[in-house]
């Protein structure tokens, strides 16, 4: 294959430039995108938690940040908040997009904001929901529609989610679906498969690296999203991306480090995580 | 602002704290009825104090949904126009607490090392024109930061001429019991207790 596509590349316009040279011009550009913004923000972050604020008069740098961390009770409580919606947001997002994917083969789109506000509307004690139960006679009044936003589990900002990833999993599963799986499965019903069989042995491996690439990335985004939870969620406690930005809008610029150190705390659970998802995939491989 | 009226509400007479730089032990024991005080107001806040809105727009939206029957705000004047466009209930009226009312003026700063400072006095020196100040007032509610007395007659008439409606106090009767921004240490060791007491808890 690559051997063809260098040919014709050669063919229609001859480089004398070697390989791994133009590779390496050809990618520079979403490269250099990747590393100056991603790569200089991370750089910037770990600088400024260690206390590197050259606009403030010279001080060491230090580790204090971090240490402060766990002694902060608004981290320490927005760990597990954080970590539960995170995880239960994926799961459900992975479970109803395979379960999408089979079904319907089709679904939308929605922006997060745009998702958060509809579940205000939606879901909030004098939201739609609640307005209609309360016509029909069903509630009382806004305060007994049970609190789904700035609920104490998180209940509003894991809806959001689920949502929004939901068909972005979906989509992924389609696209694992369309290579050839139908061929597969109607061998396997040839020789006799019963429909659990054809799932659990054909389905099923053939789906499972797309799953895991795409939850994945919907753990990596509910981790480290901000506008939902700020959104729906309570200022205590909150998910770690509001918590890193109350201590970023203190006016006092001493707060800075400590924001910057939950920031880091943040790409570092989402690096785990995408680590885990590496060895977990070159498992499935084999 | 609201925790600070509190506050000031506590002490009783607002001269122990109004004025004075930050002072530990006037706080700590006043704080320590503060909080309490908070404490047992819960049951009657939104969501049973259970959790608390996270700004002053959301407050409002809650107002205007009918979750919450009260809040505190310092545009004590733009509840007119919310009532007029028929966000606010026509029944909203503005009441002064019993302590007196947190008051402040909207303040304009340039930066030292502004890169066009005289661009900046031009812009502050337009905003403070009693033309600008009117249709703030008229507009948007917002109360003039200029002293109306001491503009020629034509224009206070057209300032004394703006009527916000039934659901807003007259100005003088809002400002009859002023209570000035409690000192830089008060306002974040409030801030810091509160979180720590109260919405932690």
């Amino acid at each position: 294959m690559s051997e063809l596509a260098v040919a014709q590349g050669t063919a229609t316009r001859p480089s004398r430039l070697p390989r791994g040279l133009r590779i390496a011009l050809l990618l520079a550009p979403a490269l250099t995108v990747v590393v100056v913004l991603f790569g200089g923000g991370l750089v910037q972050a770990v600088a400024q938690s260690v206390g590197y604020q050259p606009y403030l008069p010279a001080r060491d740098l230090s580790l204090d940040a971090y240490r402060a961390l766990w002694a902060d009770p608004a981290v320490r409580a927005s760990v597990g908040i954080t970590l539960r919606v995170a995880m239960v947001s994926t799961v459900a997002a992975a479970v109803l997009g395979v379960a999408a994917a089979l079904l319907v083969r089709s679904l939308g789109r929605a922006r997060p904001a745009f998702a958060a506000l509809a579940m205000i509307l939606l879901l909030s004690q004098s939201g739609a929901l609640s307005r209609v139960a309360a016509t029909f006679g069903w509630i009382e009044g806004p305060v007994d529609f049970p609190a789904l936003t700035q609920d104490a589990f998180g209940w509003g900002v894991i809806a959001s989610y689920v949502w929004k990833e939901a068909p972005f999993v979906a989509v992924v599963v389609l696209a694992a679906l369309s290579s050839g799986v139908a061929e597969l499965e109607d061998a396997a019903r040839a020789l006799g498969a019963t429909a659990w069989q054809r799932l659990r042995h054909v389905l099923a491996p053939v789906l499972a690296p797309a799953v895991a690439a795409a939850s994945v990335l919907v753990f990596a985004f509910t981790l480290g999203s901000y506008e939902v939870p700020f959104l729906l969620g309570r200022p205590f406690p909150a998910t770690l991306p509001v918590v890193a930005y109350q201590q970023f809008r203190d006016p006092d610029l001493a707060a800075r480090p400590l924001a910057m150190a939950i920031a880091v705390l943040t790409a570092l659970l989402v690096g785990a995580c995408a680590v885990a998802y590496l060895a977990l995939s070159e498992r499935l491989r084999r | 602002m609201v925790v600070r009226t509190f506050l000031y509400d506590t002490a009783g007479d607002p001269s122990a704290l109004a004025g004075s730089s930050f002072d530990d032990a006037t706080f700590t024991p006043l704080a320590d009825r503060l909080w309490a005080r908070l404490d047992a107001l819960e049951p009657a806040l939104w969501r049973g104090g259970e959790t608390y809105p996270t700004s002053q727009d959301a407050v409002e939206q809650l107002y205007a949904t009918g979750e919450i029957a009260a809040y505190l705000t310092y545009g004590p004047g733009t509840v007119a126009a919310r009532v007029t466009d028929g966000a606010f209930p026509a029944t909203t009226r503005t009441a002064v607490p019993s302590v007196g009312n947190i008051a402040n003026t909207s303040y304009l700063a340039i930066p030292a090392d502004a890169a066009d400072q005289a661009a900046a006095l031009v812009l502050a020196n337009l905003l403070q024109d009693p033309q600008t100040q009117l249709r703030f007032y008229a507009d948007g509610g917002i109360y003039p930061v200029i002293d109306t007395d001491r503009l020629p007659a034509q224009m206070r008439a057209e300032f004394d001429a703006v009527a916000l409606g039934p659901s807003v106090l007259p100005l003088d009767e809002l400002t009859a019991r002023v209570l000035p921004e409690l000192d830089n240490g008060y306002a974040t060791a409030v801030e810091d207790g509160w979180t720590a007491e109260v919405l932690q808890r």
